[in-house]
């Protein structure tokens, strides 16, 4: 048991499942700190489902959904090392059931940073693109290209195999590149 | 080309993974905004809000039907439901259709015996060979006489809406089931569901469910529940006749943990120079609450709220919650069946 945030900051961020169940019980027992940890280790995962299945400007309010969700929802967890998996279920539940909106009609049109029109243009395009590929492939290439993650950081948290991450990087990049070429 | 890059950023960089790394870099999840514990989803949102829908129309629904249920005409006649063998109001034989009005008098003889609705908020069963006349009825009190013989009422309504006139006192119902027998200047009353308030001449007392108390020519006896032991009901008969010390001892020797509710309608009318010991075996049997005491229950202003105190302490202190006793609002097959 975690007795305090002293004791939190001593956990480094690695993404080992030790330090999950640690977490986790930690946050069961009411620490903030702890959750606060999970969140900023886990909110790219999340954010990169989310972004594979709603439009970026409602991305961000599916990952506080999903935090809400599973901080209540936490005591159901059984296992606290299989935390990014659970999570990861969760934030597909969520933005699968994410309210369709006026939003969605021009789900790209909207750049969270000035740049000049046409990278504007093509990021839509490419963001568009990925979303057209198999789920599997989508998440782990958003997670890569858009969220940074490398691919071990991407099989440690949401509980795929290395191999099942690189086999998507691998034919999910080809398959982007094809589909990118093949829109020129 | 080797996926090394792709893989974990190591190798020689894929010019086309870089660039496309810098042109999605935008859509990167920068947000500061830390989950909320107040801040609900919109799906928790519509739960919400459909619970609480359901709960508002349920509580209206709840409120007009008990509205409904405790309106009653004043001097409104109320209605016999059922009769068997021989059945007279005001001396002539009744009907199917038959009702009693205020003032009327219901008789039944030997082997025979009515149900009345009484108002809308329950039902009497007048027994064999008894006599009941309707008092009054009205918006919110209603009270019958039993002269002689038995009647079994169920009522779910606040308390002290229905009353029984008895030769030996008022038995008002407290939200339950109850039934009264008196029958040549004796009798007794046996509660199964809530409380009776029973007003004698000079004595009165609070009956649970499951106590019985003896009733005589102007005051009820002191209740005691019906699994009591006999020395210690025969015990209280003896009290409840001579109150003398001798025999209060001996229902002090007898009583079990659980007749402390008995025991505290004792303390209640005790002489004053007997209640110390009273005091005493009633605080072996069940500790007090805090701040009741000695001389608390010997002082006469605060005795009462003592006792109370003490009597809500042991689980004894719901009478004044009748709703809980719903199922006395349903049908009598329909209680038995639920238990």
């Amino acid at each position: 048991m975690i007795g305090g945030v002293a004791h939190l900051s001593s956990i480094d961020e690695r993404n080992d499942a030790e330090n999950d169940g640690a977490l986790v019980t930690a946050a069961r027992g009411g620490s903030e700190s702890a959750f606060e940890l999970l969140y900023v280790r886990y909110r790219r995962m999340v954010h990169a489902i989310a972004l594979a299945r709603v439009p970026p400007a409602d991305a961000e309010d599916v990952v506080q959904d999903v935090f809400v969700l599973a901080m209540r929802k936490l005591g159901s967890l059984r296992d606290g090392a299989a935390f990014g998996g659970w999570l990861a279920a969760i934030a597909k539940r969520q933005a699968s059931g994410w309210r369709r909106n006026v939003r969605e009609q021009s789900e790209l049109t909207d750049s969270p940073v000035a740049s000049t029109q046409e990278s504007d243009e093509e990021a839509r395009h490419v963001l568009a693109t990925i979303r057209t590929l198999p789920v599997a492939y989508r998440e782990t290439l958003l997670m890569r290209l858009v969220e940074g993650m490398t691919g071990p950081e991407i099989a440690a948290q949401t509980g795929l195999t290395p191999d099942s991450v690189r086999v998507n990087l691998h034919r999910g990049m080809r398959l982007l590149r094809e589909a990118l070429e093949k829109n020129q | 080309m080797s996926d090394r890059y792709l893989w974990d950023r190591g190798g020689e960089p894929d010019l086309e993974v870089v660039r496309l790394e810098r042109l999605l870099s935008r859509y990167r999840f920068e947000g500061e905004r830390r989950p909320v514990a107040g801040r609900e989803d919109a799906s928790s949102w519509r739960w919400l809000a459909a619970c609480a829908a359901v709960i508002i129309f349920v509580s209206l629904a709840v409120a007009a039907a008990l509205a409904l249920r405790l309106r009653w005409e004043p001097e409104r006649a109320w209605d016999v439901l059922t009769s068997s063998g021989s059945v007279a109001i005001d001396g002539q034989p009744i009907d199917s259709r038959a009702v009693l009005p205020p003032g009327g008098i219901l008789e039944t003889g030997t082997d025979s015996r009515a149900t009345v609705r009484v108002a809308r908020i329950g039902e009497i069963t007048i027994g064999e060979s008894s006599i009941v006349s309707l008092q009054y009825t009205g918006a919110r009190r209603h009270r019958v006489s039993l002269e002689h013989g038995s009647l079994s009422a169920r009522i779910w309504a606040p308390p002290f809406a229905f009353g029984v006139q008895t030769p030996a006192g008022l038995a008002s119902d407290l939200g339950c089931e109850f039934t009264l027998q008196f029958v040549d200047g004796s009798g007794r009353i046996d509660v199964t569901s809530g409380w009776v308030d029973f007003d004698g001449r000079t004595r009165s007392s609070l009956i649970p469910a499951g106590a019985t108390a003896e009733l005589r020519q102007d005051n009820p006896g002191t209740p005691h529940y019906r699994d009591a032991g006999p020395a210690f009901i025969n015990a209280l008969r003896d009290y409840d006749e001579s109150g003398d010390r001798e025999s209060m001892r001996q229902v002090l020797a007898t009583a079990r943990h659980r007749d402390a509710m008995t025991l505290l309608h004792i303390l209640e009318r005790a002489p004053l120079e007997l209640r110390p010991e009273i005091f005493y075996r009633t605080a072996q049997l069940a500790s007090p609450p805090e701040g009741v005491t000695l001389d608390g229950v010997l002082q006469r202003h605060r005795r009462d709220g003592a006792v109370d105190l003490w009597r809500r302490s042991i689980g004894l202190g719901g009478y004044k919650r009748w709703w809980i006793n719903w199922r006395d609002a349903l049908p009598r097959s329909s209680r038995e069946e639920s238990g």
